[in-house]
């Protein structure tokens, strides 16, 4: 019953924040956004999310985390984890600079263990892209007037929300003590809605606004494995391998424009090009890898480093063309946690876990022939309960994204991340002496 | 614990909620990212799907009505005949009629189409059938007494004419005037009225105001127009100048109605006189000669000949584009308006009407209102009309008119033609201009 509460309540805000992603005035998050499918989304672990990581070879008994299929294999607890996320972008380029903040959902988990430290199935939902931008440029054009042709100064407003999600259902198994893999299929599915008004400075001209609202889904298919090497450097020490990838999908898109008229004080819609008429096309969403190697000094420290690669050269457009803007993505990351709550000491400060980390994103766009890089540094806590099995964790970032040269757009990224994990033995027959 | 980490947890999403709501946002960076060209595209479309078609609408009891016989090089020969039905109605419920009292019809020419510098001579008949000016269409015929009552001479100078009617009709109007028991009924029964008929060496078509109420400087309300003047005999009872005055000599020529500054001059000095306002007036066309071979687009504000413009939106790909402006361009074809002989003058209303009919209502007599009145431009001799709204209902379904009915001006009873340039006209033929953005960026 305390799950569901806690369940219906993420999906509650979950619901709030989809649909403030609807409105076409949606806060903005990073401009490049605008291009491809979106910001790729690398948060699968509140864990990993203080480190600047995946966390593709960082397990915790204690926590859900999607990062790794392979995990699930060694689920002990039915566990569940929902997260947000806020973040406030402070962009910047040769003409001007904005600021703004947006709150949303990240991710949903629940994990079951069917047989502890055995097989472990999973069910979650995350975002892989994400798309939320507002753009706004002032022109003019040569139009004809009553009397001749005369230069009318216009205002045109781009703005898009969606990404593309994914429902994953999946399941790990250990197959030796220290070997661990695991599979999730997932359906993907998203949306990209960008709405375009254009506003003359002249009574001639009416307002013009249309909506490019483009369908996608398709099934994916993600493998995961783990690898525990105990007793490396010295006793009690463990070397973790793990490593992920998704294989490349072909998303089924599907695209209409609707048009908004606004006539008084009433808006009509008209659908103009209907999604017959398009068609059913595929867009590559691309092959992902991530490779992690962790190491836990002892049960109270680890160190992380982590690779991520993506391929959005092979990403093609709607229209079938490969997009001139994208390419592969390299992200590398380094992070570490230190666990003061296990020790056991009294105190505040002794009852949380300590992370931070830094990850650098290459980046998967190349606009005006610069690469769109992205320099991350993070670092959180965790709060651990009572029992050690739930926890929140709060882990703050501060990134830099792009560049100011070649027209280009600077983003400051300010964030925090909250995560709610839950864990119990559930499904145990307690015995009353 | 699970209480305490819930609480936690939902005291933390609050706290990131409100910081949330109290950010702005005002993203004005990235414009670079914006193409240039929004595709914010002009046509200039050629419309060339344009007819003249022949519809009809009524006549009667419109603000004016015409009367004349002109050979227009463009629309023919176009003979129109009035028809005037006489009323009861006073200023003054305490009018009336006395033995042997006068009655006279007055007209007043407004406008003239045509031979400016000729005289319109008019025959003025009895109507012998009953007939209803609500009814009365352009092709309306009633049948008159063959023989003539007498006859109207107007000029380019006439202000107005009274036309002293026979005695006997005066008296037998008399009786229907003071009934006290449903007069208009009986008069409408037994008194058809006069049919204003030019002679076929007319060259003139005169349009005439009906009546309507003035007010002089001192505030004296009084009827002006054409209608019928009572003028009781000299030693009735009241003497007075009555309600209002005409002006004319009585003997059916013209002669002004006024002193020149909208003051009235008594024509009848130490006479009681009084109006009576015509029960309804109509009028038909007839045209003959009709086959003109231009190129020109000859319209006709009395639905005689409608410029059928069909935008044609989906043949055109319009359908699907994201319309800012949309405008309809006709021109005057200056060189056809032109074309006349010396002193001669085809009077325009200054402005197109644009109706929307669909079938049924094209079977019938058109009683709509236009949908647009585009005004006339004089820099460059135009007829613009916005259609934007007008187009961006189709597109939604709110309508499934494509087609629009072009008059030259307001069925107010005269007659005003308004030649537009055709397909054929270069830069002055009729154009949609429209100026969308593409949205398949």
């Amino acid at each position: 019953m305390k799950y569901f509460s806690i369940i219906l309540c993420a999906l509650v805000v979950f619901a709030a924040t989809e649909a403030q992603a609807q409105e076409n005035e949606a806060n903005s998050a990073s401009i490049y956004s605008y291009l491809g499918l979106g910001t790729p989304q690398d948060i699968l672990s509140s864990q990993g999310a203080g480190m600047a990581i995946v966390g593709v070879a960082t397990p915790d008994r204690s926590r859900a985390s999607l990062a790794n299929p392979a995990f699930w294999g060694s689920a002990y607890f039915t566990s569940m984890s929902a997260g947000f996320n806020l973040q406030t972008h402070d962009a910047t380029d040769n003409f001007g600079s904005s600021s703004s903040t947006t709150l949303g959902f990240s991710h949903f988990q629940a994990q079951f263990p069917v047989i502890r430290d055995r097989l472990g199935l999973s069910i979650g939902m995350y975002q892989d892209t994400n798309i939320r931008y507002n753009l706004l440029t002032n022109d003019s054009v040569t139009l004809p007037t009553a009397d001749s042709l005369s230069v009318i100064d216009y205002q045109s407003a781009i703005s898009g929300t969606g990404g593309i999600n994914r429902i994953e259902a999946g399941f790990g198994l250990r197959i030796t003590d220290n070997f661990y893999v695991g599979y999730a299929p997932s359906l993907m599915f998203g949306l990209k809605e960008q709405d375009n008004q254009f506003l003359f400075n002249s009574p001639l001209y009416g307002p013009a606004r249309f909506t490019e609202r483009t369908r996608y889904r398709a099934f994916a298919h993600r493998f995961g494995t783990m690898i525990l090497l105990p007793n490396v450097f010295r006793g009690r020490d463990q070397l973790i391998f793990g490593a992920t990838a998704t294989l490349p999908v072909e998303l089924s898109a599907n695209r209409r424009i609707t048009s908004q008229l606004i006539s008084g004080n009433t808006t009509r819609s008209l659908d103009l090009i209907p999604e017959s008429t398009y068609g059913n096309r595929d867009v590559t969403f691309p092959f992902e890898t991530t490779v992690g190697l962790t190491y836990f000094a002892s049960r109270y420290f680890m160190v992380a480093t982590e690779a991520h690669y993506q391929q959005w050269s092979e990403h093609n457009s709607f229209n079938g063309e490969f997009d001139e803007n994208m390419k592969d993505r390299l992200k590398v990351g380094l992070g570490l946690e230190y666990d003061v709550y296990s020790r056991g000491n009294p105190g505040l400060f002794n009852s949380l876990i300590y992370r931070a980390g830094a990850s650098y994103d290459d980046g998967h766009l190349t606009v005006n022939n610069t690469n769109i890089e992205t320099l991350l540094f993070t670092a959180g806590i965790g709060i651990p309960s009572r029992t050690g099995t739930s926890s929140i964790d709060i882990n703050l970032e501060y990134g830099i994204r792009g560049t100011q040269s070649n027209d280009l757009v600077r983003e400051r990224i300010f964030g925090v991340r909250l995560s709610l994990n839950l864990s119990e033995l559930m499904f145990l027959q307690r015995r009353v002496n | 614990m699970y209480t305490r980490i819930t609480g936690l947890f939902v005291v933390s999403l609050i706290t990131l909620g409100i910081i949330s709501s109290c950010s702005d946002d005002n993203n004005i960076v990235g414009s670079t990212f914006i193409p240039s060209d929004r595709n914010i595209i002009v046509d200039t479309l050629d419309i060339t799907n344009l007819t003249i078609e022949e519809l009809v609408t009524f006549t009667g009891n419109l603000t004016y009505f015409s009367a004349g016989k002109y050979q227009d090089q463009v629309y023919g020969e176009v003979k129109s005949t009035s028809f005037l039905a006489p009323g009861i109605s006073t200023l003054s419920p305490a009018d009336s009629m006395e033995a042997g009292a006068e009655v006279y019809l007055v007209l007043e020419p407004f406008n003239f189409y045509g031979d400016t510098t000729s005289t319109a001579v008019f025959d003025l008949h009895y109507i012998t059938e009953r007939w209803r000016p609500n009814d009365a269409n352009v092709n309306s015929q009633f049948s008159t007494d063959p023989v003539s009552i007498g006859s109207i001479e107007i000029t380019a100078e006439t202000d107005s004419v009274l036309f002293q009617l026979p005695q006997q009709w005066a008296d037998n109007f008399r009786g229907f005037f003071n009934e006290t028991e449903n007069p208009i009924e009986n008069l409408r029964a037994n008194e058809f009225g006069f049919a204003l008929v030019p002679r076929d060496d007319n060259n003139v078509i005169v349009g005439f105001r009906t009546e309507s109420l003035q007010q002089d400087t001192l505030g004296n309300s009084f009827y002006s127009g054409s209608r019928l003047f009572v003028v009781n005999p000299e030693g009735s009872d009241d003497d007075d100048n009555g309600d209002d005055n005409g002006n004319g000599n009585g003997n059916g020529e013209s002669s002004t109605m006024d002193n020149g500054n909208g003051d009235f001059v008594d024509p009848f000095p130490g006479r009681n006189t009084f109006s009576v306002l015509l029960r309804g007036s109509a009028f038909n066309i007839q045209r003959e000669n009709t086959d003109y071979e231009g190129t020109s687009l000859p319209l006709l504000n009395t639905f005689e000949q409608n410029l059928v413009l069909e935008m044609d939106l989906e043949g055109r790909g319009l359908l699907d584009q994201v319309i800012s402006r949309a405008e309809i361009l006709l021109f005057d074809d200056l060189e056809a308006i032109e074309d006349l002989p010396e002193n001669h003058f085809r009077p325009k209303s200054g402005r197109l009407q644009y109706y929307t009919l669909n079938d049924t209502e094209r079977q019938f007599e058109v009683v709509k209102l236009p949908v647009f009145e585009p005004q006339f431009r004089e820099g460059d001799n135009s007829y613009r009309v916005n259609v934007t709204s007008f187009i961006q209902n189709f597109q939604t379904g709110q309508s499934t008119q494509t087609r629009f009915y072009i008059t030259s001006g307001n069925n107010n009873g005269l007659i005003l033609p308004a030649i537009l340039a055709g397909p054929e006209s270069g830069e002055r033929s009729p154009k949609l201009i429209i100026t969308r953005i593409n949205p398949e960026n």
